[in-house]
């Protein structure tokens, strides 16, 4: 008993000793979900702790009073203050209510790509195109190795998902881009004509994409220049093909970029023995000028291009043997201006304007054809962040397009002159619906000059985030999209063409590592049917569908200084359209597509060196004789690329890089003559493609009498 | 780069006379930071930047110790949330900061080109140079400055040729800098010494 009371005694002295008061709680929202990371402190004497994820928190103050301002901090949730005043231990629960307005005004200011964005597009960056081999340069060529995405051999152009290269737009700053790939006749394949380094970032979507975008039945590319202002430097570079200078000067708030670029292959061609004989080998003298201004909560960008190239060759064709004489002379300039302010904190505006003019001469034999092209496309857009949960954007955007084509054989020569507008409506809402729901739901109306009726084109798409990891999606789309204006001389068009998108998105994404499923269904109808031989009897009947599936992984984790990806897809796709008046798989696509990109880093010899490897499945031909039942096959493609960059400093940079390392000599396509018989097969102009460069960055700040001024 | 930062650094002139509340809370937050708890001394800066919203030096330790934890973790989950949230607080605080603040921009863009080095170092190598040559032009007394640049250039050696004897002597100029650095305002950053001496072994080795 007595020792009871004893123990008894000590408890309670030592408690009274301790002197100490708990302050302990929960923290939830207006829902009453708990809220994570609040922190709850004693305003004069910062004690304090952070709420866990059930929202609760709990700390001891070793004093025997508190009289204090318990406050609660939280980011999104704000600020709360609750006077204390106790001897004794506390305990309280607490209710903070969301301050959307304040997580709103973040997200306009940075514009910041969210993780819903991403389940639809996948962004790249500069370095990811120039150190893929296999693609010195040229965005479309890492583009190929993107789940969706598909070039060929002979043409070079970016093909989505079984469509045509017509059916994917490319986008600057929002703008549509008329001319995007460099001018070519005969099989020469062509290229971006873009600097990627003149890009902050680059997002390609394979569908299902945003109703600020249109006119495009199969995909867009958009390519952004930053808004920042570069600081000052100077590019050098000198390689195999040509050579290249670059400035930047940055004074103020502006920066004016511009880079000068000759590129000629005679020396190139004198010494590699190509498929073809040089009349007058490919050169291309080019400018691209980048200005930027800051302006009060804005800016303007203008990006400009101006290129000049030609080539003549000739070529002889097998089996026929027979002798082509081909030809192209092409000059371009493109202007693209965009100057964004942000009119209140949640509200930004958006104004750009695209103008190119482009003159291109190509003669294929005794055939010549001339065509100028005038473009302008005109874009406003006027972003509004309602709160932290709903965003909205509306805008219009106006295309006036005009072409003058001379097509001539010998002697005769037709000319004729058109032109088109296009208009069009678009408005689109986010919502973050919670539970990691969120719903995109836009339309977009389009007019057409020459068609009476306007479309109407739902888009949405929604997105479930099952965990931080993982999210699914699922998109709808209606597209519509009119002849080319070449096609447009001859016929007149009645209606638009159209295709629906249906596409269910998987993605994983952990550490660095992604991992990405995606199911498609595009279901094409009132595409242009000709008649062989008889052009006049054209209807919009065709039709036609591409299903498949892709899949990609990426990963710049598992392995130190490796980073690979690989990406597979599958297009089960058949049309009837053109001169196809039976189901057919379109010549332009292959069934299965494979590639492999892996790029090391080797730390004793400076020098990164990448290899990709593409693999693609025979595309099937058809005789335009339609007697002929043969599919003709292209062969498989295989193709290993390799490329070595060594850093001799930080500013100087050697690369080389050899495409078609393994020297195959495959079939890309097949060429049908009127008057029958065995078409003639189109190969690579050349076994392999080997480019040796040097570059070389100056920037302004010369470190040489830095240590003087210490 | 990575093993640099996980030393532990112990310079802290803890002040034990009299003590305003700033100080209290300062010393409250460092002092757990030392005991190895980052988040509940960000969180304590937190509190004390909410209560003197005019001084740079609460969230210039709150940035620093996000980078330095940064740089024990390069590959985790949050760590571009915290690159992009430490930027927007540099990009406010800079103009009053001055030299310490281009340092600590350094800093984190060193730690952005660390998340991803073969794709990043082209692209951030710049950004990175000129922010501490910024910080040696507003104050080239500053030997935070003058060694986080010294030891940049160094540290690439091993992706690049760099001119080593002329970063070395840089250090070494570092080194008398750290000796010589006081301050009146009380926390001003003065961390770094033990870091220099300890890069000082990439010149030894050469």
């Amino acid at each position: 008993m007595r020792t009871l009371l004893c123990m008894l005694l000590t408890l309670f002295l030592g408690a009274v000793q301790a002197q100490t008061i708990t302050i302990s709680g929960t923290v939830v929202n207006e829902r009453n979900k708990p809220i994570e990371n609040v922190n709850v402190y004693l305003e004069e004497s910062f004690d304090g702790a952070l709420s866990d994820a059930k929202g609760y928190f709990t700390f001891t103050v070793k004093d025997t009073v508190v009289k204090d301002v318990l406050k609660l901090m939280h980011p999104q949730y704000g600020n709360m203050d609750v006077y204390i005043d106790t001897k004794e231990d506390y305990t309280n629960s607490f209710v903070m209510s969301g301050q959307d307005d304040l997580l709103g005004e973040i997200v306009v200011i940075a514009k910041s790509k969210n993780k819903r964005e991403r389940a639809e597009s996948i962004g790249l960056n500069a370095m990811d195109v120039v150190s893929t081999a296999g693609s010195p340069g040229n965005i479309i060529g890492v583009l190929s190795t993107m789940p969706g995405a598909q070039t060929n051999g002979e043409d070079g152009r970016l093909l989505i998902r079984g469509g045509k290269a017509d059916e994917s737009g490319i986008y600057v700053n929002g703008i549509k881009v008329f001319q995007p790939y460099t001018a070519s006749v005969g099989n020469v394949p062509v290229r971006s004509k873009f600097n990627p380094f003149l890009f902050k970032g680059m997002s390609f979507s394979a569908g299902g994409y945003s109703a600020e975008f249109g006119d495009a039945l199969s995909g867009v590319l958009q390519l952004d220049t930053s808004d920042d202002i570069d600081p000052s430097r100077k590019d050098i570079s000198i390689s195999t093909v040509g050579v290249s200078f670059g400035q930047t000067h940055q004074w103020g708030k502006n920066s004016l970029s511009y880079s000068l670029n000759y590129l000629n292959l005679g020396a190139y061609t004198a010494l590699v023995k190509q498929r073809y004989n040089s009349k007058k080998p490919f050169n291309t003298a080019s400018a691209e000028v980048v200005y930027k201004r800051e302006v009060k909560d804005g800016g303007y960008k203008l990006y400009t291009a101006v290129d000049f190239t030609s080539i003549k060759y000739e070529q002889e064709i097998e089996p026929s043997n027979r002798v082509d004489t081909l030809a192209f002379k092409s000059n371009n300039v493109y202007m693209n201006s965009l100057y964004f302010k942000k009119l209140s904190p949640y509200m930004r505006l958006d104004v750009g304007t695209g103008l190119g003019y482009s003159d291109y001469k190509g003669d294929s034999n005794e055939k010549h054809i001339g065509r100028k092209n005038w473009d302008l496309n005109q874009k406003v857009k006027l972003s509004y962040q309602w709160n932290s949960k709903w965003q909205s954007f509306i805008g219009a955007d106006v295309q006036v397009a005009q072409l003058d084509l001379t097509r001539s054989i010998g002697k005769y020569s037709t000319n004729n002159e058109t032109d088109a507008t296009r208009f069009a409506l678009f408005f689109e809402n986010n919502w973050n619906i919670g539970s990691g729901v969120s719903l995109r739901a836009g339309v977009r109306v389009n007019k057409y000059s020459t068609i009476s009726d306007w479309t109407i084109e739902p888009r949405t798409m929604l997105t479930y985030q099952m965990d931080t990891k993982q999210q699914v999606s699922l998109s709808y789309g209606v597209f519509n999209q009119a002849l080319n204006l070449e096609q447009a001389i001859s016929l007149k068009q009645e209606d638009w063409m159209q295709a629906d998108h249906y596409i269910f998105n998987y993605t994983y994404e952990f550490k660095k590592r992604m991992l990405r499923a995606e199911v498609f269904y595009k279901d094409y109808s009132k595409l242009l049917l000709t008649p062989m031989g008889k052009p006049s009897q054209y209807s919009q009947l065709g039709g036609g569908y591409a299903k498949g599936f892709d899949v990609f992984w990426k990963d710049s984790n598992t392995f130190k200084n490796f980073n690979y990806w690989i990406t597979y897809t599958y297009i089960d796709s058949k049309r009837k359209e053109m001169y196809w008046d039976e189901w057919v798989q379109p010549s332009y696509v292959a069934k299965h597509n494979f590639s492999v990109v892996t790029k090391y880093w080797i730390e004793q010899w400076k020098s990164q060196v990448s290899m990709t490897y593409n693999f693609t499945t025979p595309r099937h031909f058809y005789n335009t004789d339609t007697t002929d039942k043969v599919v003709y096959k292209s062969s498989q493609i295989h193709n290993v690329s390799m490329s070595w960059a060594y850093l001799l400093s930080a500013q100087k940079i050697l690369y080389a890089s050899v495409d078609n390392l393994l020297g195959r000599n495959p079939v890309y396509a097949y060429q049908f003559t009127q008057q029958g018989g065995q078409p003639d097969v189109i190969n690579p102009t050349a076994k392999r493609f080997v480019y040796i460069g040097f570059m070389w960055t100056i920037s302004s700040n010369k470190k040489s009498n830095q240590l003087d001024n210490l | 780069m990575k093993k640099l930062f996980t030393l532990v650094f112990s310079v802290f002139s803890l002040m034990g006379f009299a003590q305003s509340k700033y100080e209290l809370g300062m010393q409250k937050a460092l002092q757990q930071w030392q005991d190895g708890h980052p988040k509940e001394a960000v969180a304590i800066l937190d509190r004390v930047a909410t209560m003197d919203k005019e001084n740079w030096i609460p969230v210039y330790y709150k940035v620093f110790i996000e980078v330095t934890q940064g740089f024990n973790n390069p590959q985790g989950d949050d760590v571009e949330d915290i690159i992009e949230r430490n930027r927007i607080l540099i990009d406010q605080w800079i103009t009053v900061g001055g030299d310490e603040w281009y340092v600590l921009k350094g800093l984190n863009e060193t730690l952005e080109l660390i998340t991803d080095p073969m794709n990043k170092g082209m692209t951030q190598s710049p950004i990175i140079n000129k922010a501490y040559e910024q910080a040696v032009k507003l104050n080239p007394n500053n030997p935070r400055a003058v060694y986080s640049l010294a030891s940049f250039h160094l540290n690439s050696a091993k992706f690049m040729k760099v001119d080593i004897p002329y970063y070395c002597q840089m250090l070494e100029k570092s080194i008398v800098l750290f000796d010589q650095q006081k301050s009146d305002v009380p926390f001003y950053p003065s961390w770094g010494k033990d870091w220099a001496v300890k890069t000082q072994e990439i010149c030894k080795n050469k």
